[in-house]
């Protein structure tokens, strides 16, 4: 589904990530950890299409098509959803209004019919009951007011309602008290399918122990340097990243 | 030295409509020529017309536009108050061409300036015969040319339903062409009114002037929305003087789109104790538009209260101009005065000149003002996108909701929708 080689990326003249190579497969739970400043935000933002960043080699295919060269409306149209690590609050922007102007401008790009408004409130009042959210969220602004945790689960909310391929997730456990942590994870959780794929970003492994990744893999310096199984993100709880870097270190020595 | 304008204007009087005119009201016209013709055309000297370039329009020389020649002249179509179907006033060129069913509601009485006149309306002369007389080019020029406009009143205790529509348009000519109105609008005591003057002059030159005196007795209250549908061509000059008494509340909105330019010079006198004035307004400015408000809102009773919040935007090579100014007179104790600007630049060929000022001479004040200058934030831009929102559409998003900030107090209103079809139909 997605399929990442030797990415390069750098903003003004700093490299950030240094040839990533990672291979998701539908149905794939992957989680990417890292210590700060080892390009995981860069990783989720170019996967969506932020502006600012240079690609300088490598390629990244998504369902067969070059995502590199697609807008961000066109990434989200063909099913790329990025829960951001700091979601902008736009007041003055309905959410229902938001959330249906995006669902429908997804499904016209996709040669889909547009849902109308009471098939619409329909769907999001289901979402909302399984999220755990209040109905009220929906007549304010883009998580304008909303507190930390609210924001988050937004975030959940509109991928639960937009349904995409392949859903990345920016430290959505930053800043979550432990039930928040674990509503968003059921979020998560309830849409784990066969055809759909999740790039899990995180630093702690906390959030792992509810939503179980396939793999998982440890970004540092720009680059994968260890992948495993849901136990690496454990040895990395119990060890530090530290423990990777003296590792590769052995392995070199020996 | 008269300018061009000037000395077109000065062998334009007296016209035709003047015969039938009350003597006393072309008294009254020949004073105002006189004035105008006496005044000096404003330079960019004057702290008036700063940001307001009037050099190139003293060049031209508009004929006073003719008087519609009924049949399809006089009954125009559009989507706003078209002709006279919805309850109101239509006027082109300056002239009624229509009084719809307002007229017939119950408690208000809706004339036209000229009929009015023509009857010599014993009323009509003393409410005239009361307001001193405006020294200001354009004021001047107003009364010395205007002989029609709406003449509304509503009675004491009156709550008047649907929204009135004064709708006041220009028709488009091969030369160019002035034309002026005058309106005159009384709200008794504990009145209420929904009022829209809706101003679209034409695509092509011309030149326009609109005199506009509101008087809110005690208790009434006025919402009143003004549009202003924009221009490349036409110069359009509005006044509005509003007068609040105690306990009286105008709820007013403002839509601009410019014109070349759209000068609005609003005196907002808040008279009596605890009146209150809500004042939105927003600017929506594209090509070469230039919009311009000079807010002058003087609070010369206590406890009375004004809030103030405009937004522009400014994109192309548009200009615009707000200058906000709050007199807390003598004796205006308990006054709270809020007033904010905020822009949204959308070209580095735009231009905004906000300048908000306070002249405070009362104890026990409150007042508050602030101006900024931004652009869309390209955080909640990118946010949009990425749930699959295009960028045009996505802009449109962002821009409606910073202008309609300005429609907070009152969101659901002609102004807030006028707003919202401007922007859907730009990026459409």
């Amino acid at each position: 589904m997605l399929k990442i080689e030797n990415l390069h990326v750098r903003i003004d003249d700093k490299a950030i990530l240094n040839g990533v190579d990672l291979t998701i497969n539908a149905g794939e739970v992957h989680a990417v950890m890292g210590p700060n400043g080892s390009g995981k935000s860069t990783l989720a933002a170019i996967l969506a299409g932020r502006d600012g960043y240079e690609v300088t080699e490598g390629s990244v295919t998504f369902q067969g098509e070059n995502l590199l060269e697609l807008d961000p409306e066109e990434r989200a149209a063909a099913g790329v959803f990025l829960a951001f690590q700091y979601p902008v609050e736009i007041p003055g922007v309905n959410n229902t209004y938001f959330l249906r102007s995006a669902l429908n401008a997804q499904r016209k790009a996709r040669g889909e019919p547009e849902i109308d408004s009471v098939q619409f409130l329909r769907l999001v009042r289901e979402t909302l009951k399984v999220l755990h959210l209040p109905d009220e969220l929906l007549h304010r602004g883009v998580n304008s007011g909303f507190s930390g945790g609210e924001k988050k689960r937004n975030e959940i909310f509109q991928m639960a309602v937009l349904e995409p391929r392949l859903a990345i997730m920016d430290e959505t456990d930053s800043g979550l008290d432990i039930d928040a942590l674990r509503q968003v994870a059921d979020g998560v959780n309830a849409l784990r399918s066969p055809d759909r794929g999740f790039l899990v970003i995180t630093h702690y492994q906390r959030l792992l122990d509810y939503i179980t990744p396939d793999r998982v893999h440890v970004l540092s310096e720009g680059r994968i340097v260890e992948s495993g199984d849901k136990s690496l993100a454990k040895e990395l709880e119990a060890h530090g990243y530290g423990w990777i870097a003296e590792r590769k270190l052995d392995e070199a020595v020996a | 030295m008269a300018t061009p304008m000037l000395q077109s204007l000065a062998t334009t009087l007296p016209v035709a409509d003047s015969t039938g005119l009350p003597g006393w009201y072309r008294e009254r016209q020949q004073r105002a020529r006189e004035r105008a013709l006496a005044a000096d055309w404003p330079q960019r000297g004057n702290e008036a017309f700063k940001y307001t370039s009037l050099y190139a329009l003293g060049q031209r020389a508009p004929r006073l536009a003719d008087r519609p020649q009924g049949g399809s002249d006089a009954a125009p179509s559009g989507d706003s108050a078209a002709g006279t179907a919805l309850p109101g006033a239509c006027f082109v060129d300056g002239h009624c061409v229509g009084i719809g069913s307002g007229h017939s509601l119950d408690g208000v009485e809706l004339d036209s300036l000229a009929q009015a006149l023509a009857r010599d309306d014993e009323s009509l002369r003393f409410a005239i015969a009361g307001e001193a007389d405006d020294e200001r080019l354009f004021p001047s020029l107003n009364t010395a040319f205007a002989t029609d406009g709406a003449w509304l009143r509503v009675a004491a205790g009156t709550h008047v339903e649907p929204w009135l529509t004064l709708d006041c348009r220009g028709r488009s000519h091969d030369d160019d062409s002035a034309w002026h109105l005058s309106h005159r609008i009384d709200l008794g005591e504990g009145a209420r009114l929904c009022l829209i003057i809706d101003v679209s002059a034409a695509p092509t030159a011309s030149f326009a002037t609109l005199a506009s005196r509101i008087r809110l007795q005690a208790d009434a209250h006025l919402h009143l929305v003004w549009l202003n549908a924009g221009s490349d061509q036409a110069s359009v000059f509005a006044n509005t003087r509003i007068d609040l008494e105690s306990r009286a509340r105008l709820t007013m909105q403002v839509l601009d789109a410019g014109a070349a330019p759209s000068r609005h010079d609003l005196a907002i006198a808040l008279r009596g104790e605890n009146a209150l004035a809500e004042l939105g307004g927003a600017f929506l400015l594209a090509d070469k538009r230039h919009a311009d408000m000079q807010l002058d809102m003087q609070h010369l009773a206590g406890d009375a209260d004004s809030d103030t919040r405009w937004r522009v935007i400014a994109d192309d090579r548009s200009r615009a101009v707000f200058n906000g100014y709050i007199t807390v007179a003598p004796g205006a104790d308990g006054t709270d005065a809020q007033l904010s600007c905020k822009s949204l630049l959308g070209s580095s060929l735009a231009e905004v000149d906000a300048q908000p000022a306070l002249e405070i001479h009362a104890e026990d004040v409150k007042c508050g003002h602030g101006a900024t200058v931004g652009q869309l934030d390209e955080q909640a831009l990118f946010y949009l996108r990425s749930r699959g929102i295009d960028a045009a559409q996505a802009r449109t998003l962002l821009k409606r909701a910073f202008a309609v900030e300005a429609f907070a107090a009152a969101p659901e209103t002609p102004a807030a929708s006028r707003l919202v079809a401007v922007l859907d139909r730009e990026s459409a």
